[in-house]
Protein backbone atom coordinates (compact mmCIF):
# COMPACT_ATOMS: atom_id res chain seq x y z
CA UNK A 1 0.00 0.00 0.00
CA UNK A 2 1.59 3.52 -0.94
CA UNK A 3 1.56 5.90 1.42
CA UNK A 4 -1.08 8.23 -0.64
CA UNK A 5 -3.70 5.48 -0.53
CA UNK A 6 -2.51 5.03 3.78
CA UNK A 7 -3.42 8.79 4.03
CA UNK A 8 -6.62 8.73 2.03
CA UNK A 9 -8.02 5.80 4.04
CA UNK A 10 -7.01 7.39 7.07
CA UNK A 11 -8.69 10.28 6.13
CA UNK A 12 -11.96 8.56 4.84
CA UNK A 13 -12.61 7.27 9.01
CA UNK A 14 -12.75 10.92 9.81
CA UNK A 15 -15.22 12.17 7.29
CA UNK A 16 -17.33 9.09 7.87
CA UNK A 17 -17.02 9.90 11.64
CA UNK A 18 -18.09 13.33 10.89
CA UNK A 19 -20.88 12.05 8.74
CA UNK A 20 -22.35 9.93 10.84
CA UNK A 21 -22.42 12.65 13.89
CA UNK A 22 -23.90 15.16 11.88
CA UNK A 23 -26.84 12.32 10.64
CA UNK A 24 -27.84 11.42 14.12
CA UNK A 25 -27.76 15.23 15.63
CA UNK A 26 -29.40 17.00 12.18
CA UNK A 27 -31.36 14.26 11.54
CA UNK A 28 -32.89 14.96 14.52
CA UNK A 29 -32.29 11.28 16.35
CA UNK A 30 -30.28 12.42 18.68
CA UNK A 31 -31.87 15.29 21.05
CA UNK A 32 -29.02 18.70 21.31
CA UNK A 33 -29.43 18.53 25.13
CA UNK A 34 -27.42 15.48 25.02
CA UNK A 35 -25.41 15.94 21.82
CA UNK A 36 -24.56 18.97 20.02
CA UNK A 37 -24.45 19.38 15.99
CA UNK A 38 -20.85 19.88 14.38
CA UNK A 39 -22.19 22.86 13.12
CA UNK A 40 -23.27 24.43 16.86
CA UNK A 41 -19.87 22.54 18.42
CA UNK A 42 -17.70 25.08 15.79
CA UNK A 43 -19.95 27.85 16.74
CA UNK A 44 -19.38 27.41 20.10
CA UNK A 45 -15.82 27.18 19.95
CA UNK A 46 -15.75 29.97 18.40
CA UNK A 47 -17.67 31.92 20.62
CA UNK A 48 -15.00 30.54 23.32
CA UNK A 49 -11.67 31.69 21.61
CA UNK A 50 -13.15 35.19 20.65
CA UNK A 51 -15.40 36.19 23.99
CA UNK A 52 -14.68 33.78 27.00
CA UNK A 53 -10.51 34.35 26.62
CA UNK A 54 -10.26 30.23 26.14
CA UNK A 55 -6.73 30.56 24.06
CA UNK A 56 -5.66 31.43 28.03
CA UNK A 57 -7.09 28.47 29.03
CA UNK A 58 -5.65 26.76 26.33
CA UNK A 59 -1.88 28.01 26.85
CA UNK A 60 -2.89 27.29 31.15
CA UNK A 61 -3.03 23.73 30.37
CA UNK A 62 -0.06 23.46 28.00
CA UNK A 63 2.25 25.37 30.74
CA UNK A 64 0.96 22.88 33.01
CA UNK A 65 1.06 19.31 31.27
CA UNK A 66 4.95 20.10 30.22
CA UNK A 67 5.65 21.82 33.52
CA UNK A 68 4.39 18.42 35.38
CA UNK A 69 6.10 16.49 32.34
CA UNK A 70 9.48 18.45 32.73
CA UNK A 71 9.66 17.88 36.30
CA UNK A 72 8.73 14.44 36.20
CA UNK A 73 11.50 13.72 33.91
CA UNK A 74 14.05 15.74 35.13
CA UNK A 75 14.06 13.77 38.11
CA UNK A 76 12.67 10.33 36.57
CA UNK A 77 15.09 9.82 34.01
CA UNK A 78 18.24 10.24 36.09
CA UNK A 79 17.02 8.09 38.67
CA UNK A 80 15.64 5.54 35.66
CA UNK A 81 19.02 5.70 34.77
CA UNK A 82 20.98 4.62 37.99
CA UNK A 83 18.56 2.20 38.51
CA UNK A 84 18.65 0.40 35.31
CA UNK A 85 23.40 0.23 35.39
CA UNK A 86 23.70 -0.20 38.86
CA UNK A 87 21.94 -3.52 40.52
CA UNK A 88 21.87 -1.79 44.45
CA UNK A 89 19.94 1.42 43.63
CA UNK A 90 17.71 -1.29 41.35
CA UNK A 91 16.87 -3.61 44.30
CA UNK A 92 16.42 -0.19 46.73
CA UNK A 93 13.92 1.49 44.54
CA UNK A 94 12.00 -1.00 42.29
CA UNK A 95 9.83 -2.78 44.76
CA UNK A 96 8.48 0.73 45.91
CA UNK A 97 8.19 2.23 42.40
CA UNK A 98 6.15 -0.59 41.01
CA UNK A 99 4.03 -0.78 43.95
CA UNK A 100 3.73 3.60 43.28
CA UNK A 101 2.81 3.39 39.57
CA UNK A 102 -0.33 1.50 39.98
CA UNK A 103 -1.49 4.10 42.86
CA UNK A 104 -3.92 6.21 40.64
CA UNK A 105 -2.76 10.28 40.11
CA UNK A 106 -6.50 11.28 40.05
CA UNK A 107 -6.77 9.77 43.54
CA UNK A 108 -4.19 11.62 45.17
CA UNK A 109 -6.03 15.12 43.81
CA UNK A 110 -7.49 15.71 47.19
CA UNK A 111 -4.73 15.12 49.42
CA UNK A 112 -2.26 17.39 46.89
CA UNK A 113 -4.99 20.13 47.54
CA UNK A 114 -5.11 19.72 51.17
CA UNK A 115 -0.97 19.85 50.97
CA UNK A 116 -0.81 22.31 48.24
CA UNK A 117 -3.95 24.08 47.66
CA UNK A 118 -5.65 24.61 44.19
CA UNK A 119 -2.91 26.59 42.30
CA UNK A 120 -0.56 25.33 39.73
CA UNK A 121 1.55 23.98 42.24
CA UNK A 122 -1.07 21.17 42.92
CA UNK A 123 -2.03 21.35 39.47
CA UNK A 124 2.11 19.90 38.49
CA UNK A 125 1.83 17.73 41.31
CA UNK A 126 -1.17 15.73 39.80
CA UNK A 127 1.19 15.79 36.29
CA UNK A 128 4.28 14.73 38.60
CA UNK A 129 2.59 11.95 40.15
CA UNK A 130 1.02 10.20 37.48
CA UNK A 131 4.24 10.40 35.05
CA UNK A 132 7.16 10.11 37.70
CA UNK A 133 6.66 6.26 38.20
CA UNK A 134 6.23 5.26 34.81
CA UNK A 135 9.33 7.13 33.63
CA UNK A 136 11.44 5.70 36.41
CA UNK A 137 10.35 2.00 35.71
CA UNK A 138 10.65 2.53 31.63
CA UNK A 139 14.01 3.82 31.66
CA UNK A 140 15.18 1.79 34.14
CA UNK A 141 14.10 -1.19 31.58
CA UNK A 142 15.29 0.39 28.57
CA UNK A 143 18.77 1.00 30.14
CA UNK A 144 18.83 -2.66 31.56
CA UNK A 145 18.38 -3.97 28.31
CA UNK A 146 21.37 -2.24 26.91
CA UNK A 147 23.38 -5.04 24.64
CA UNK A 148 25.98 -7.14 27.40
CA UNK A 149 28.41 -7.26 24.51
CA UNK A 150 28.50 -3.20 23.53
CA UNK A 151 29.04 -3.01 27.48
CA UNK A 152 32.08 -5.77 27.01
CA UNK A 153 33.56 -3.73 23.86
CA UNK A 154 33.74 -0.39 25.87
CA UNK A 155 35.43 -2.18 28.51
CA UNK A 156 37.83 -3.96 26.58
CA UNK A 157 38.38 -0.02 25.09
CA UNK A 158 39.27 0.95 28.29
CA UNK A 159 36.38 2.89 29.64
CA UNK A 160 35.68 3.38 33.06
CA UNK A 161 32.72 2.43 35.00
CA UNK A 162 31.67 5.79 34.93
CA UNK A 163 32.75 6.00 31.47
CA UNK A 164 30.05 2.74 30.75
CA UNK A 165 27.15 5.06 31.85
CA UNK A 166 28.02 8.34 29.91
CA UNK A 167 29.07 6.90 26.85
CA UNK A 168 27.38 3.77 26.59
CA UNK A 169 24.27 3.23 28.42
CA UNK A 170 22.95 6.82 28.03
CA UNK A 171 23.47 6.95 24.29
CA UNK A 172 22.32 3.44 23.57
CA UNK A 173 19.29 4.23 26.00
CA UNK A 174 18.30 7.98 24.56
CA UNK A 175 16.10 7.01 21.56
CA UNK A 176 14.17 4.71 23.94
CA UNK A 177 14.20 7.11 26.44
CA UNK A 178 13.11 9.52 23.99
CA UNK A 179 9.96 6.86 22.88
CA UNK A 180 8.93 6.63 26.34
CA UNK A 181 9.21 10.48 27.12
CA UNK A 182 6.15 10.67 23.96
CA UNK A 183 4.66 8.11 25.77
CA UNK A 184 3.90 9.22 28.89
CA UNK A 185 3.57 12.60 27.50
CA UNK A 186 0.24 11.63 26.07
CA UNK A 187 -0.68 10.12 29.25
CA UNK A 188 -0.26 13.25 31.13
CA UNK A 189 -2.68 15.09 28.91
CA UNK A 190 -5.22 12.82 30.57
CA UNK A 191 -4.02 13.61 33.92
CA UNK A 192 -4.34 17.68 33.19
CA UNK A 193 -7.90 17.29 32.11
CA UNK A 194 -8.70 15.62 35.91
CA UNK A 195 -6.72 17.47 37.63
CA UNK A 196 -8.40 20.62 36.36
CA UNK A 197 -11.37 18.98 36.58
CA UNK A 198 -11.77 19.30 40.17
CA UNK A 199 -10.59 22.34 42.16
CA UNK A 200 -9.73 24.45 39.53
CA UNK A 201 -10.27 28.27 37.99
CA UNK A 202 -8.83 28.34 34.68
CA UNK A 203 -7.47 25.39 31.85
CA UNK A 204 -9.74 23.24 29.60
CA UNK A 205 -10.70 20.91 32.20
CA UNK A 206 -12.02 24.19 33.87
CA UNK A 207 -13.59 25.34 30.79
CA UNK A 208 -15.14 21.54 30.57
CA UNK A 209 -16.63 21.97 33.82
CA UNK A 210 -18.16 25.16 33.64
CA UNK A 211 -20.16 23.99 30.13
CA UNK A 212 -21.46 21.14 31.80
CA UNK A 213 -23.34 23.41 34.73
CA UNK A 214 -24.91 24.82 31.66
CA UNK A 215 -25.78 21.93 29.90
CA UNK A 216 -23.26 23.01 26.62
CA UNK A 217 -22.50 19.80 24.88
CA UNK A 218 -20.98 22.08 21.82
CA UNK A 219 -18.19 23.89 24.31
CA UNK A 220 -17.46 20.37 25.68
CA UNK A 221 -17.15 18.31 22.73
CA UNK A 222 -14.88 21.22 21.30
CA UNK A 223 -12.94 20.72 24.50
CA UNK A 224 -12.21 17.63 23.93
CA UNK A 225 -11.48 18.13 20.07
CA UNK A 226 -8.61 20.49 21.37
CA UNK A 227 -6.80 18.19 23.55
CA UNK A 228 -7.22 16.25 21.17
CA UNK A 229 -5.77 18.46 18.20
CA UNK A 230 -3.14 19.52 20.67
CA UNK A 231 -2.16 15.79 21.77
CA UNK A 232 -2.27 14.81 18.33
CA UNK A 233 0.53 17.71 17.33
CA UNK A 234 2.84 17.38 20.08
CA UNK A 235 3.03 13.64 19.59
CA UNK A 236 3.53 14.68 16.00
CA UNK A 237 6.76 16.71 16.73
CA UNK A 238 7.99 14.81 19.26
CA UNK A 239 8.47 11.80 16.89
CA UNK A 240 9.93 14.40 14.17
CA UNK A 241 12.64 15.79 16.93
CA UNK A 242 12.99 12.21 18.09
CA UNK A 243 14.42 11.17 14.15
CA UNK A 244 16.39 14.12 13.66
CA UNK A 245 17.70 13.52 17.12
CA UNK A 246 18.99 10.01 16.24
CA UNK A 247 19.98 9.56 12.79
CA UNK A 248 21.97 6.66 12.91
CA UNK A 249 18.41 4.25 13.95
CA UNK A 250 17.12 4.81 10.24
CA UNK A 251 20.78 4.92 8.71
CA UNK B 1 59.68 -14.53 30.19
CA UNK B 2 56.21 -14.86 28.04
CA UNK B 3 54.11 -12.31 27.49
CA UNK B 4 50.84 -13.66 28.41
CA UNK B 5 50.96 -16.77 30.70
CA UNK B 6 47.88 -18.50 31.08
CA UNK B 7 48.29 -20.64 34.50
CA UNK B 8 46.23 -23.70 35.43
CA UNK B 9 43.12 -21.89 34.08
CA UNK B 10 39.74 -23.44 34.40
CA UNK B 11 36.31 -22.92 34.41
CA UNK B 12 33.09 -24.24 35.69
CA UNK B 13 29.64 -23.37 35.68
CA UNK B 14 27.54 -24.28 38.42
CA UNK B 15 28.36 -27.68 38.29
CA UNK B 16 29.63 -27.98 35.16
CA UNK B 17 33.14 -28.39 34.32
CA UNK B 18 33.56 -25.74 31.42
CA UNK B 19 36.94 -25.52 30.88
CA UNK B 20 40.05 -28.44 32.22
CA UNK B 21 42.78 -26.53 33.37
CA UNK B 22 44.91 -24.64 31.26
CA UNK B 23 48.83 -23.84 30.75
CA UNK B 24 49.60 -22.16 28.19
CA UNK B 25 52.01 -19.14 27.16
CA UNK B 26 52.02 -16.56 24.16
CA UNK B 27 55.09 -15.37 23.34
CA UNK B 28 55.89 -11.62 21.95
CA UNK B 29 54.89 -11.01 18.47
CA UNK B 30 53.45 -14.27 18.33
CA UNK B 31 49.95 -15.13 16.46
CA UNK B 32 48.49 -18.50 18.52
CA UNK B 33 45.22 -19.68 17.09
CA UNK B 34 43.11 -21.84 19.35
CA UNK B 35 41.59 -24.28 17.83
CA UNK B 36 38.97 -26.44 19.11
CA UNK B 37 35.44 -27.99 18.22
CA UNK B 38 31.47 -25.76 19.30
CA UNK B 39 31.56 -25.96 22.72
CA UNK B 40 34.93 -26.93 24.29
CA UNK B 41 35.15 -23.74 25.82
CA UNK B 42 37.70 -21.83 23.68
CA UNK B 43 36.25 -18.73 23.90
CA UNK B 44 35.44 -18.81 27.67
CA UNK B 45 39.13 -18.62 27.85
CA UNK B 46 39.78 -15.65 26.04
CA UNK B 47 36.86 -14.06 27.93
CA UNK B 48 39.04 -15.19 31.15
CA UNK B 49 42.28 -13.37 29.61
CA UNK B 50 40.10 -10.57 28.44
CA UNK B 51 39.20 -10.17 32.17
CA UNK B 52 34.89 -10.48 31.17
CA UNK B 53 35.07 -13.36 33.30
CA UNK B 54 37.04 -14.55 36.17
CA UNK B 55 38.64 -18.13 36.41
CA UNK B 56 37.42 -20.78 38.82
CA UNK B 57 41.13 -22.16 39.53
CA UNK B 58 44.09 -20.35 37.91
CA UNK B 59 45.29 -17.10 36.60
CA UNK B 60 46.40 -15.43 33.52
CA UNK B 61 49.45 -13.22 33.83
CA UNK B 62 50.24 -10.13 30.84
CA UNK B 63 53.45 -8.87 31.44
CA UNK B 64 54.02 -10.48 34.57
CA UNK B 65 50.97 -8.78 35.70
CA UNK B 66 47.43 -10.58 37.17
CA UNK B 67 44.81 -9.99 35.23
CA UNK B 68 41.67 -9.03 37.16
CA UNK B 69 39.50 -7.04 34.77
CA UNK B 70 39.23 -5.54 31.37
CA UNK B 71 41.41 -3.24 30.59
CA UNK B 72 42.98 -1.00 27.25
CA UNK B 73 45.97 -3.41 27.38
CA UNK B 74 43.80 -6.61 25.81
CA UNK B 75 42.39 -5.14 22.20
CA UNK B 76 39.28 -7.57 21.73
CA UNK B 77 36.86 -8.22 18.68
CA UNK B 78 33.96 -10.14 18.91
CA UNK B 79 32.07 -12.63 16.55
CA UNK B 80 29.07 -10.40 17.17
CA UNK B 81 28.98 -7.02 15.72
CA UNK B 82 29.94 -4.78 18.58
CA UNK B 83 29.94 -1.51 17.11
CA UNK B 84 28.67 1.68 19.11
CA UNK B 85 25.95 2.02 16.74
CA UNK B 86 25.51 5.72 17.45
CA UNK B 87 28.89 6.55 16.35
CA UNK B 88 30.08 7.21 13.11
CA UNK B 89 32.95 4.76 11.91
CA UNK B 90 35.63 6.98 12.95
CA UNK B 91 33.98 7.92 16.12
CA UNK B 92 33.81 4.15 17.45
CA UNK B 93 37.87 3.59 16.23
CA UNK B 94 38.24 6.87 18.24
CA UNK B 95 36.30 5.43 21.18
CA UNK B 96 39.23 3.80 23.00
CA UNK B 97 40.95 5.71 25.62
CA UNK B 98 43.80 5.48 24.03
CA UNK B 99 43.32 6.32 20.50
CA UNK B 100 44.05 9.37 18.93
CA UNK B 101 42.78 10.71 15.23
CA UNK B 102 46.42 10.18 13.97
CA UNK B 103 46.15 6.66 14.77
CA UNK B 104 42.41 6.31 13.85
CA UNK B 105 42.73 7.76 10.28
CA UNK B 106 45.72 5.48 10.03
CA UNK B 107 44.16 2.68 10.52
CA UNK B 108 40.85 3.63 7.74
CA UNK B 109 43.28 3.94 5.58
CA UNK B 110 45.21 0.37 6.49
CA UNK B 111 41.20 -1.34 6.96
CA UNK B 112 40.79 0.42 3.31
CA UNK B 113 37.25 2.26 5.13
CA UNK B 114 38.92 5.71 3.67
CA UNK B 115 35.41 6.93 2.31
CA UNK B 116 33.06 5.72 4.91
CA UNK B 117 34.38 7.61 8.11
CA UNK B 118 31.49 8.80 8.32
CA UNK B 119 29.03 6.56 7.64
CA UNK B 120 26.94 4.65 10.66
CA UNK B 121 27.39 0.66 11.37
CA UNK B 122 23.67 0.37 10.22
CA UNK B 123 25.37 1.55 6.95
CA UNK B 124 27.87 -1.04 6.45
CA UNK B 125 28.57 -5.03 5.42
CA UNK B 126 29.66 -7.43 8.29
CA UNK B 127 32.85 -7.61 6.45
CA UNK B 128 33.34 -3.92 6.94
CA UNK B 129 32.16 -3.42 10.56
CA UNK B 130 34.64 -6.25 11.38
CA UNK B 131 37.15 -4.20 9.87
CA UNK B 132 36.15 -1.31 11.85
CA UNK B 133 36.28 -3.06 14.89
CA UNK B 134 39.67 -4.17 13.83
CA UNK B 135 40.99 -0.60 13.75
CA UNK B 136 39.10 0.36 16.97
CA UNK B 137 40.93 -2.42 18.51
CA UNK B 138 44.27 -1.46 17.54
CA UNK B 139 43.52 1.83 17.67
CA UNK B 140 44.03 1.85 21.27
CA UNK B 141 47.42 0.08 21.12
CA UNK B 142 46.58 -3.16 23.37
CA UNK B 143 50.06 -4.95 24.34
CA UNK B 144 47.94 -7.98 23.01
CA UNK B 145 45.06 -8.55 20.11
CA UNK B 146 42.05 -11.08 21.30
CA UNK B 147 39.75 -12.01 18.78
CA UNK B 148 36.74 -14.56 19.02
CA UNK B 149 35.95 -15.82 16.26
CA UNK B 150 35.67 -12.35 14.72
CA UNK B 151 35.30 -13.66 10.71
CA UNK B 152 32.53 -16.55 11.75
CA UNK B 153 29.90 -14.51 10.79
CA UNK B 154 31.21 -13.73 7.50
CA UNK B 155 30.57 -14.82 4.00
CA UNK B 156 33.59 -17.88 2.70
CA UNK B 157 34.71 -15.19 0.08
CA UNK B 158 34.48 -11.86 2.56
CA UNK B 159 36.18 -14.29 5.52
CA UNK B 160 38.92 -15.35 3.20
CA UNK B 161 39.81 -11.69 2.62
CA UNK B 162 39.76 -10.37 6.03
CA UNK B 163 42.15 -12.75 7.27
CA UNK B 164 44.64 -11.61 4.20
CA UNK B 165 43.92 -8.16 6.13
CA UNK B 166 44.37 -9.43 8.92
CA UNK B 167 47.62 -11.41 8.40
CA UNK B 168 48.99 -8.28 6.71
CA UNK B 169 48.43 -5.95 9.44
CA UNK B 170 50.45 -8.73 11.60
CA UNK B 171 53.33 -8.98 8.88
CA UNK B 172 53.58 -5.16 9.14
CA UNK B 173 53.86 -5.12 12.78
CA UNK B 174 53.73 -7.96 14.42
CA UNK B 175 51.16 -7.40 17.60
CA UNK B 176 50.74 -10.04 19.42
CA UNK B 177 47.68 -12.19 18.58
CA UNK B 178 45.52 -14.60 20.21
CA UNK B 179 42.83 -16.03 18.07
CA UNK B 180 40.01 -18.17 18.48
CA UNK B 181 38.25 -19.97 15.76
CA UNK B 182 37.51 -23.71 14.55
CA UNK B 183 37.90 -23.15 11.47
CA UNK B 184 41.02 -25.00 10.61
CA UNK B 185 42.36 -23.68 7.26
CA UNK B 186 42.18 -19.89 9.06
CA UNK B 187 43.97 -21.66 11.99
CA UNK B 188 46.56 -22.43 9.80
CA UNK B 189 46.83 -19.93 7.41
CA UNK B 190 47.18 -17.06 10.19
CA UNK B 191 48.91 -18.79 12.86
CA UNK B 192 52.33 -19.38 13.88
CA UNK B 193 51.75 -21.56 16.22
CA UNK B 194 47.85 -24.03 16.81
CA UNK B 195 46.92 -24.85 20.03
CA UNK B 196 44.48 -27.56 19.78
CA UNK B 197 41.49 -28.04 22.43
CA UNK B 198 39.60 -31.15 22.74
CA UNK B 199 36.12 -31.74 23.36
CA UNK B 200 33.69 -30.26 26.90
CA UNK B 201 35.54 -29.73 29.54
CA UNK B 202 38.16 -27.84 27.14
CA UNK B 203 41.91 -29.36 27.55
CA UNK B 204 45.23 -28.07 25.46
CA UNK B 205 45.55 -31.55 23.19
CA UNK B 206 48.54 -30.33 21.19
CA UNK B 207 50.69 -27.85 19.80
CA UNK B 208 51.46 -27.38 16.16
CA UNK B 209 53.85 -24.76 15.26
CA UNK B 210 52.71 -23.86 11.65
CA UNK B 211 56.09 -23.62 9.93
CA UNK B 212 55.03 -21.82 7.06
CA UNK B 213 56.83 -18.73 5.63
CA UNK B 214 55.92 -15.37 5.89
CA UNK B 215 54.67 -13.10 3.64
CA UNK B 216 51.88 -15.72 3.06
CA UNK B 217 49.04 -15.12 0.17
CA UNK B 218 46.37 -17.17 -0.31
CA UNK B 219 47.47 -19.25 -2.80
CA UNK B 220 49.28 -21.08 -0.08
CA UNK B 221 46.48 -22.63 0.64
CA UNK B 222 46.74 -25.07 -2.31
CA UNK B 223 50.74 -25.88 -1.32
CA UNK B 224 50.93 -29.23 -0.10
CA UNK B 225 52.61 -28.40 3.10
CA UNK B 226 49.61 -26.94 3.82
CA UNK B 227 47.38 -29.78 3.06
CA UNK B 228 49.59 -31.91 5.39
CA UNK B 229 49.15 -29.44 8.51
CA UNK B 230 45.15 -29.52 7.47
CA UNK B 231 45.41 -33.32 7.45
CA UNK B 232 47.11 -33.45 10.47
CA UNK B 233 45.03 -31.23 12.52
CA UNK B 234 41.90 -32.57 10.47
CA UNK B 235 42.47 -35.52 12.39
CA UNK B 236 42.99 -34.47 15.66
CA UNK B 237 39.63 -32.05 15.56
CA UNK B 238 37.63 -34.88 14.18
CA UNK B 239 37.94 -36.95 17.32
CA UNK B 240 37.21 -34.15 19.25
CA UNK B 241 33.98 -33.52 17.27
CA UNK B 242 32.76 -36.41 17.55
CA UNK B 243 32.90 -36.08 21.44
CA UNK B 244 31.62 -33.42 21.22
CA UNK B 245 28.07 -34.58 19.00
CA UNK B 246 27.72 -37.52 21.23
CA UNK B 247 27.51 -34.29 24.15
CA UNK B 248 25.68 -32.53 21.79
CA UNK B 249 22.84 -31.04 24.47
CA UNK B 250 25.36 -29.58 26.70
CA UNK B 251 27.57 -27.50 23.93
CA UNK B 252 25.51 -24.80 22.59
CA UNK B 253 28.25 -22.19 22.51
CA UNK B 254 31.42 -22.06 21.23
Amino acid sequence: MGPGARVALGLAFFILFFAAWALATFGGYVSPTFLADPASMLREGWNLLVQHGFMKDILITIWRVFGGFILAAAIGIPLGMAMGAYKPVEAFFEPFISFSRYLPASAFIPLLILWAGTGEAQKLLVIFVGSFFQIVLMVAVAVGNTRRDLVEAAYTLGASDRAIVTRVLLPAAAPEIAEISRLVLGWAWTYVIVAELIGASSGIGHMIMDSQALLNTGQIIFGIVVIGVIGLVSDFLFKAFNRRLFPWRLA
Amino acid sequence: MSKLAIEGVSKSFAATRALGAIDLAVEDNDFLCILGPSGCGKSTLLRIVAGLEEPSTGRVLLDRQPVARPGPDRGMVFQSYTLFPWLTVRRNILFGTRSTPEKADSLIFKVGLKGFENHYPKQLSGGMQQRTALARALANDPKILLLDEPFGALDNQTRALMQELLLGIWEADRKTVLFVTHDIEEAIFMANRVAVMSARPGHLKSIVPIELPHPRHYRMKTTPEFSRYKAELTEEIRVESIKAMEMAPSTSTT
